[in-house]
């Protein structure tokens, strides 16, 4: 009896595979490994390109998305943004038809250029054997090409920014950069308000703690011209960067025992890595910063 | 050679129980459409999932919130000791219908395979709401004037938050004038809904969220007719619960600090519990 149910289940441990596989095309076992290896490769580029550019939302609570962002979509809306960017150039500064083609000229090969380098960083992202990578390299490039996106192909470091340069003379350029210095100063003041309450919310602040909170986010953390939204680590960066003097009288001594327990687990040096690796501009924020006293002083 | 025998008989189990898990695997593959061609891994049979599975994860959650809001009254409101103990003993109470009802929610949202829900923002606003029903009971009244002053104007901020980034949304897309965000950002607090906007940290964290499903009256008569045209084609809609969870996480700090009246009511409620068990 024992010796016939050890039998049996040997037996089965055996067949059970096999009727598994019954019902699968049959292909040569490396034929068929390859196949699953593609599927998967598909499955993760096309799991970058959604991360990377998003999806169309759905539009009433409880009803699912209606379809993720594809790369010609993408390209569609960056045509759109290139005309309303000369648009906008031109509500500023005059521009004849020949300066305007020029400009589109110029932003299409912007377009084309950002594509190409999906397709590089795509590619490197490909391992030696073939498959697409996974884990952290592969959020950070997403993430990166993914500011780069939001922020927009058109601004400085552009062809179009470059051939935009040629065009004007020096007090149309000064014209522009105001513009885009005040569009830039809105961008910084949403920032400082959404990390303000936030925050305030976080750590239980009143109307008074968040203004302040605000303020000092607003002076002391500069933005980088070229980020989009999603700058979360670059502000944290930067605000651990405050010395805690300066923090400790907006808290109390309950919210400043949060806070510190929170700051005191970001490591500097770590976290200044990410953000370049992200791509922000540290360099801005640098000169930005208030000097020591005793250089004050000299 | 009894060992041998063991193996065997080991492996021989695997096989039979590896059984129903081939079969799915089989049967998934048959209706998954080719071009999806989806690569999961066969979840291990599992015990049916019960809403008591997830009431450490609400527990957790919801005093996360819980205490965010005790300290919000608690800067505000300055309570006395005693006033203190009040509110922490009723919160207690309302947060452990709470817990329940949350660990609920989630084990239904599992049911129906949404494995992202965690209901953040219903807890805090549940939370909100029975603090702020507490408040005016244990508090003087020009305590509770105060915290209905803040509560107010905490709103007026997230919404003005709220209404900065949705603008700079847009601007991001449609490259408006300073006059045109001006126009948009006072037609959009005019017309304000919560669900433009469920949570600011959402705006901060992510790269590349959408604009939210504006009515276009609010925005397009403040655009020329090529800002129009693209304001039409662009993908607008409701953030999905996930994006929010995920948002709301990353920049959660970390739970604050359990003051010591919240630890005595949270204590006072095991005992008590242990008492009705016991009974």
């Amino acid at each position: 009896m024992k010796g016939n149910t050890l039998a049996f289940l040997t037996l089965a441990s055996i067949i059970v595979p096999a009727r598994g596989q019954e019902g699968e095309a049959p292909l040569p076992q490396g034929i068929r490994k390859a196949t699953a290896g593609q599927a998967a490769r598909e499955d993760l580029e096309t799991n970058f390109d959604r991360g990377l550019f998003g999806r169309i939302p759905a539009t009433k609570p409880g009803s699912t998305p209606i379809a993720w962002i594809t790369g010609e979509m993408a390209r569609a809306q960056l045509a759109m943004q290139l005309t309303l960017k000369i648009d906008e150039v031109e509500r500023l500064v005059p521009l004849g038809g020949g300066e305007k083609k020029k400009l589109r000229a110029a932003g299409e090969q912007d377009i084309r250029r950002f594509f190409d380098h999906i397709g590089e960083v795509k590619e490197s992202l490909r391992l030696p054997s073939g498959e697409f990578a996974r884990g952290r390299p592969v959020g950070t490039a997403r993430t990166r090409l993914g500011i780069e996106y939001r922020a927009g192909l058109f601004g400085s470091g552009s062809y179009f920014a470059k051939v935009l340069a040629t065009i004007v003379d020096e007090t149309q350029a000064e014209v522009l950069r105001k513009a885009a210095t005040e569009r830039n100063r809105a961008r910084r003041r949403t920032r400082a308000l959404l990390m303000a309450q936030s925050w305030g919310d976080a750590l239980g602040l009143d109307s008074e703690q968040r203004r302040k909170l605000f303020d000092l986010i607003d002076e002391r953390i500069p933005l980088p011209e070229r980020n989009g939204l999603g700058d979360y680590p670059y502000l944290i960066y930067q605000f651990n960067e405050i010395p805690r003097d300066q923090l400790r009288p907006i808290f109390n001594e309950m919210q400043w025992k949060t806070l510190t327990h929170h700051l005191d687990q970001i490591k500097p040096e770590q976290q200044k890595a990410r953000v370049i690796e992200l791509g922000f501009d540290l360099g801005e924020a640098e000169q930005a910063k208030p000097k020591p006293e005793a250089e004050q002083a000299k | 050679m009894r060992h041998v025998l063991g193996l065997l008989v080991s492996l021989g189990v695997v096989g039979v129980c590896l059984i129903p898990a081939s079969a799915l695997a089989q049967a998934q593959k048959a209706e998954a459409p080719e071009a999806v061609a989806p690569f999961k891994p066969v979840p291990a049979a599992r015990q049916p999932p019960n809403p008591g599975q997830f009431l450490a994860s609400a527990d957790r959650n919801c005093r996360h919130f819980f205490r965010m809001e005790f300290h919000f009254i608690d800067q505000v409101c300055s309570p006395t000791p005693e006033q203190a103990r009040a509110i922490a003993g009723d919160g207690e109470k309302a947060l452990q219908k709470m817990i329940l009802k949350n660990a609920d929610d989630i084990f239904k949202a599992r049911q129906e395979g949404n494995s992202s829900r965690t209901g953040d923002l219903e807890i805090r606003e549940a939370i909100r709401r029975d603090l702020a029903e507490i408040v005016k009971n244990r508090l003087t009244a020009e305590q509770a004037k105060r915290f209905r002053n803040e509560t107010q104007k905490r709103t007026a901020d997230w919404r003005r938050a709220g209404v900065a980034a949705i603008v700079e949304l847009i601007d991001a897309e449609l490259f408006l004038s300073p006059t045109q965000r001006d126009e948009i950002r006072r037609s959009l607090d005019r017309n304000w809904r919560g669900d433009w906007c469920p949570s600011p940290d959402l705006l901060l964290s992510f790269p590349n969220v959408s604009i939210p499903a504006i009515p276009d009256e609010c925005v397009e008569p403040s655009l020329t007719v090529n800002q129009r045209n693209a304001w039409k084609k662009l993908p607008k809609g409701l953030q999905s619960h996930l994006a929010v969870g995920i948002a709301s996480a990353s920049l959660r700090l970390d739970t604050p600090p359990e003051d010591d009246v919240l630890r005595e009511a949270r204590e006072a409620s095991n005992r008590s519990k242990v008492k009705e068990d016991a009974r």
